[in-house]
């Protein structure tokens, strides 16, 4: 059997560590069972494709940036001119989109290995995240429901806003575990938990437009 | 005055409830909470901090804050150990370890003063550039040592520092830098209007100089209620120890945050310092002003003060500097000081310079009994290790003070560092003989001192109006409150400008204290001809020092243009630029140190290369399996191991790290067909094609491999190196070049593991990892591709070779990656097979005479890598036209040959020179090695290089020179495929 492993595997049986004041203000867990699928569609034509992936994910396609589109267990990010990803908890998502879209209207590309899920939640999950992102995080700039395409130690992330005090990072595989040290030693002072955890058992919170 | 200590028994800001214990070169000294080191050192009498940088002069504390020249001590020890820190930056805490700078043996005894006292008249301006510089050329570098020894002030530690640094990013509508009464002001109006408002401030307590009046004037609980009423609010953050060191594009701001009163943990992750990168939609400048020093001789004798410093340390932290004042001045400001000098109980007398300075004050101060000459200056501080005297013009005629402190006043010089920073250069006020801001970029607004306004009422009132403005910038219009009212009236602002040249007297007048520019070298360098203050900063060296001239610049430029014979305005000012403090460069590295310095990517087998014995090197952002243990317990041999694995059984190597990018769309085949040189038109279905593409100025971008798996879809490996910019520069061509195209092109670099399977023995391995596929040369032929299911997870399977061997190359999801590698190296163990690592990948393709990154270097072209005939001539493609020019096509040109060494006992090094045997081995030669490896199959050292004429020089014998080695071997010009030339082991 071809089983999955995450390269975080030695890294979480670490555990978590009593900040300076011993609490543990943070917790970082590694979401996993979830898809990802990146949707590109030809100069102009989303609007054409939009029904037929309203057809397949129940969610509309974004019209803007930084918007998140839910439909049940389908999320859809616009991440770039005539680019989305669709996250979703449906194993076959992906297949569905490929047998669905056109080839001459759109592409479909398998992307779940490419990329880890961390959720950063707790009080001190904002400080942790602003030692590297440029972005403003406080709640009216950046509320829940809303994504940003940022950096994180010099790697493309996308910061994905599930609540007052949560956050979900989409990290590159490949600098998985070099993004992993970073955010624990930047939560060492304010004290860590560390998990795994699904996809399914997770998304209870925020909703963003239909 | 308790007896041997200048602390005043009450009074001051200080919590003497709260006793510090210190040290200052072993000496156990006393302060209280809320002194600086260099309140706490002046209150137990320590008065000589240091010896000046090029005279080693004797020195005291000039100022009281961060423009502090003189007072900078060492503080720490071992990795902590920080030299040049000024005294009066300091907050004091217990267990400070100090000592002073630039004495030999000590400061108190210093030899060198003598030595320099001597040599003093050959020390000025300059003098390194006409003194070191004979007798034979090269000479300065037998000088520079000594020189370097006897130069300097603190000296810092190659010990590893044990404290941690953060970096952090943070956003606000409004910032308010400075915390003086506009600040203040500006902060509240602000917040009130709404917005959310940072209000920083260098200095560990709010108020800047409100600190400096009397603590039991009406003023105090004013400005404590102030105080509090701005804490309360929640939406304004205030940031003590806080210092804005430089402005940027965009409005953002570079601060430093200062942690080390609270003795911080760093084994509990806490910071000594942190970089905040701040962006402001607005910014209220509120930076005050700097006091400026009278120019006298011997003006730096210790006991000689500005005012401001006199005052702050009397009212703030209860340290009368001396028994015995002389206050010194041309302005109004001053008279505070003399009044609370003398409430104080020190005997003081004000020496003013204007012939008619305010009746009322003078009048005022007499009435209390201080003594006030009009119409006198200063023309020489006296004393040696102290001041003990002041001597002065009064009518013609010289006059003698006893005096242990002088206070000096010569006018306030807004601090304009900041607003600068914008690109704005200050303007000239006569009212204040300085520089203010002229104007202010979008957004941002200035207040109180730092815009000439000098008065407590004024600074209050542009503070509130800037504060609002700046809300309102950022989109917040609540109404704000009135500014506050100060319940005492202000104090007397006059000025008068000080006349251009000091009296004259023997003796070293200083403007710059720190570097010891005097006035004397301000002349010497306008006769040299450095008359503009950009030149005369860089000669005399005047405001290059960690103070960046904050006390020196506007006299520097008085001087300069009195001697130019213009007005000051005319010779202006230098350029300011960030850091306007010294950062630490912990600082500035935050965490990216050691490990950290950069994130490092890792293969999805990673974890499993570590835990079996693979020795890891960094290979760009990667890390990667160098060689395995099994093979030996050094590059050296076990490369040669790995390598004889490859040749004769199977060997399998993580490919991962290679550039992988899915490109699908209608347009996809005339896309390729575009970007690779090659014909990729017709590629069938399940076939992968070699393809090269270049750069629009036809020099070789990358190579690598595509693959047809469906109609419209594309699987493209790149060279590692080269993977991020390769899929840029297809992006770059779709958005901006070819935007009619219907394709996308996505990265999937990170989406799958990948292997190669290496080997006579390959398809063998294969076979018993995959029993049910059908594999064979038929089913999978040389550059054959196909997409299979196993277990439900997708593979794809490309029999492409990199070595020169049969060999196939295996994709999985990269969460699937270490199963599939696992599932190989457990079936196909009993033929053998095990891993081999970067080095043998590298040499393998060596002796195939397969290009790699070390060839493709953005230099060479196709036809110099001997792959000219694979452009195709009936097809546009990126660079052709370019493929054309003279220079490119020109005969002699270094290209692509191999070479085998001719001495069995030496051996070949890349990077090593090429001469012909006939050449003088100098210059730069013919051209170089690329590439290295002992050959396994040849038994012998071989190389790929790149050598003028290229193959038309095969057969010849030449020589391959390392300088830096001492070596030159000989070695054969060679076809640069060194095994297999017609590719019999590919299509077995």
């Amino acid at each position: 059997m071809f089983e999955s492993r995450s390269p975080l595997e030695g890294r979480l049986a670490l555990g978590g560590r009593d900040g300076a004041e011993g609490a543990r203000s943070l917790r970082i867990t590694e979401i996993r069972g979830w898809h990802l699928t990146q949707l590109g569609v030809f100069g102009g034509g989303a609007l054409a494709l939009a029904p037929l992936i309203r057809s397949v994910t129940g969610a509309a396609l974004p019209e803007s940036n930084g918007e998140v589109t839910v439909s049940g267990p389908h999320r859809l990010y616009r991440i770039a001119v005539d680019q989305y990803w669709v996250i979703s908890l449906e194993e076959g998502a992906g297949r569905t989109l490929e047998q669905a879209v056109p080839p001459n209207a759109g592409t479909v590309t398998a992307l779940t290995g490419a990329r880890l899920c961390l959720r950063l939640e707790g009080a001190a999950a904002r400080d942790v995240l602003a030692h590297h992102v440029a972005l403003d995080l406080d709640l009216p700039e950046f509320p829940a429901g809303r994504f940003a395409q940022t950096g994180l130690d010099h790697a493309g992330a996308l910061l994905d806003r599930r609540g007052r005090e949560r956050f979900e990072l989409y990290v590159l595989g490949t600098f998985a575990a070099s993004t992993w040290d970073v955010l624990i030693d930047t939560a060492l002072p304010y004290g860590y938990e560390v998990g795994v955890e699904s996809a399914a058992a997770g998304r209870s919170d925020s909703r963003g437009p239909q | 005055m308790a007896s041997g200590s200048h602390r005043l028994a009450t009074g001051g800001r200080i919590d003497r409830a709260r006793p510090i214990a210190f040290t200052l070169e072993g000496r156990r000294l006393r302060g209280f909470g809320g002194d600086t080191l260099a309140s706490a050192l002046l209150a137990e009498g320590v008065r000589l901090l240091g010896r000046s940088f090029k005279y080693h002069r004797p020195r005291g504390l000039l100022a009281a804050g961060v423009e502090e020249p003189n007072g900078l001590l060492t503080l720490g020890e071992g990795g902590r150990r920080t030299p040049n820190v000024p005294a009066t930056t300091v907050e004091l805490s217990e267990g400070i370890v100090a000592s002073r700078q630039n004495g030999w043996p000590s400061v108190d005894v210093d030899l060198m003063a003598a030595l320099t006292a001597c040599s003093a008249p050959f020390l000025g301006a300059g003098f390194y550039y006409k003194t070191f510089m004979g007798p034979r050329r090269g000479s300065w570098m037998f000088y520079e040592p000594y020189i370097r020894r006897a130069a300097g002030l603190g000296r810092g530690t190659h010990a590893p520092d044990p404290d941690r640094y953060e970096t952090r990013h943070a956003f606000t509508d409004v910032l308010v830098i400075g915390a003086g009464p506009a600040g203040l002001a500006a902060a509240r109006a602000a917040a009130q209007a709404g917005a959310r408002v940072m209000l920083i401030e260098q200095d560990f307590a709010l108020g800047g100089t409100l600190l400096s009046t009397r603590a039991d004037s009406p003023l105090e609980p004013w400005r404590v209620a102030l105080e509090a009423e701005l804490y309360a609010m929640p939406n304004l953050s205030i940031g003590l120890r806080t210092t804005a060191l430089g402005v940027y594009a965009g409005n953002t701001l570079a601060l430093l945050e200062r942690h080390d009163h609270a003795r911080p943990d760093s084994s509990r992750g806490a910071a000594r310092e942190a970089l905040v990168t701040l962006r402001a939609r607005a910014i209220v400048y509120a930076s005050g002003a700097a006091e400026r020093p009278l120019v006298f001789a011997d003006n730096d004798r210790p006991g000689v003060m500005l005012c401001s410093a006199v005052r702050a340390y009397l009212n703030r932290y209860a340290v009368a500097a001396g028994r015995r004042a002389v206050v010194a001045t041309n302005n109004d400001s001053a008279y505070a000081t003399a009044v609370d000098l003398a409430t104080a109980g020190v005997p003081v007398t004000v020496l003013d310079e204007r012939a008619r300075p305010c009746a009322a004050v003078a009048e005022a101060l007499r009435g209390a009994g201080i003594e006030v000459r009009a119409g006198v200056r200063v023309a020489r501080a006296l004393g040696g290790r102290s001041l003990r005297g002041v001597e002065f013009e009064a009518g013609g005629r010289t006059e003698r003070l006893d005096a242990d402190i002088l206070g000096m006043s010569g006018g306030w010089s807004p601090v304009v560092h900041l607003t600068s920073h914008t690109g704005r250069k200050p303007v000239y006020r006569a009212a204040l003989d300085a520089f203010v801001p002229e104007s202010y970029a979008a957004g941002h607004f200035g207040a109180g001192a730092l815009t000439g306004s000098l008065t407590l009422s004024a600074a209050l009132a542009e503070g509130r109006e800037a504060g609002r403005a700046a809300a309102a910038h950022a989109g917040c219009t609540r109404a704000a409150g009135p500014p506050p009212v100060p319940p005492v009236p202000d104090e007397p602002v006059g000025f008068e400008a000080s006349p251009a040249h000091p009296p004259e007297r023997r003796g070293k007048a200083f403007v710059d204290f720190q570097n010891d520019v005097t006035t004397d070298d301000i002349a010497l360098a306008h006769e040299e001809g450095y008359v503009s203050v950009e030149h005369l900063k860089r000669y005399t060296t005047l405001g290059m020092g960690t103070d960046q001239g904050k006390t020196s610049n506007v006299n520097a430029a008085r001087w300069m243009a009195a001697l130019r014979g213009v007005e000051l305005p005319v010779a202006g000012t230098t350029t300011y630029r960030p850091p306007y403090t010294p950062v630490s460069i912990g600082a500035l590295a935050g965490r990216h140190i050691g490990a950290r310095f950069r994130p490092t990517r890792r293969s999805p087998l990673h974890d499993w290369h570590v835990a079996n014995g693979a020795v890891m090197i960094e290979a760009g952002p990667w890390l990667r399996p160098w060689y395995y243990r099994w093979a030996g317990d050094s590059a050296a041999s076990a490369y040669i191991e790995e390598m004889r694995l490859v040749r004769g059984g199977v060997g399998v190597s993580d490919v991962s790290t290679l550039g992988k990018i899915d490109v699908q769309g209608p347009d996809a085949a005339e896309f390729l067909n575009r970007v690779y040189v090659n014909g990729f038109a017709k590629l069938p279905i399940g076939k992968a094609r070699y393809g090269v593409m270049l750069n629009d100025d036809a020099t070789v971008l990358d190579d690598g491999t595509t693959a047809r798996f469906g109609e419209t879809r594309y699987f493209m490996t790149t060279t590692t190196g080269q993977a991020p910019e390769v899929m840029s520069w297809l992006e770059f061509l779709l958005q901006t070049a070819w935007t009619g195209l219907r394709v996308q092109v996505v990265s999937v670099t990170d989406a799958f593991a990948g292997m190669s399977l290496a080997g006579p023995r390959a398809r063998a391995a294969l076979e018993l990892a995959f029993p049910h596929l059908d594999v064979s040369d038929a089913a999978l032929p040389h550059m054959g591709v196909r997409e299979v299911e196993v277990e439900g997870v997708r593979l794809r399977l490309l029999r492409l070779s990199f070595s020169g061997e049969l060999a196939y190359e295996l994709y999985a999801p990269a969460d699937r990656g270490v199963a599939l590698w696992e599932r190989l190296l457990g079936r196909a163990a009993p033929l053998g097979l095990k891993p081999y690592g970067l080095e043998a990948l590298a040499s393998l393709r060596i002796e195939k005479g397969h290009v790699a990154g070390l060839e493709l270097d953005h230099r060479n072209t196709l036809d110099d890598l001997g792959l000219g005939k694979m452009a195709a001539s009936g097809k546009p493609y990126v660079g052709r036209e370019l493929r054309e020019r003279p220079d490119l096509r020109a005969a002699g040109r270094w290209s692509l040959v191999g070479l085998e060494c001719l001495e069995p006992r030496a051996r070949l090094r890349g990077g090593a020179i090429l001469f012909a045997r006939s050449d003088a081995i100098a210059g730069h030669g013919r051209g170089y090695i690329t590439s290295v490896t002992w050959s396994t199959v040849l038994d012998k050292y071989i190389a790929l290089g790149l050598y003028q004429g290229g193959l038309a020089h095969v057969g010849e014998e030449i020589l391959c020179a390392s300088p830096l080695k001492g070596e030159t071997v000989r070695a054969r010009i060679v076809q640069p495929v060194f095994i297999d030339p017609a590719g019999e082991r590919l299509h077995v």
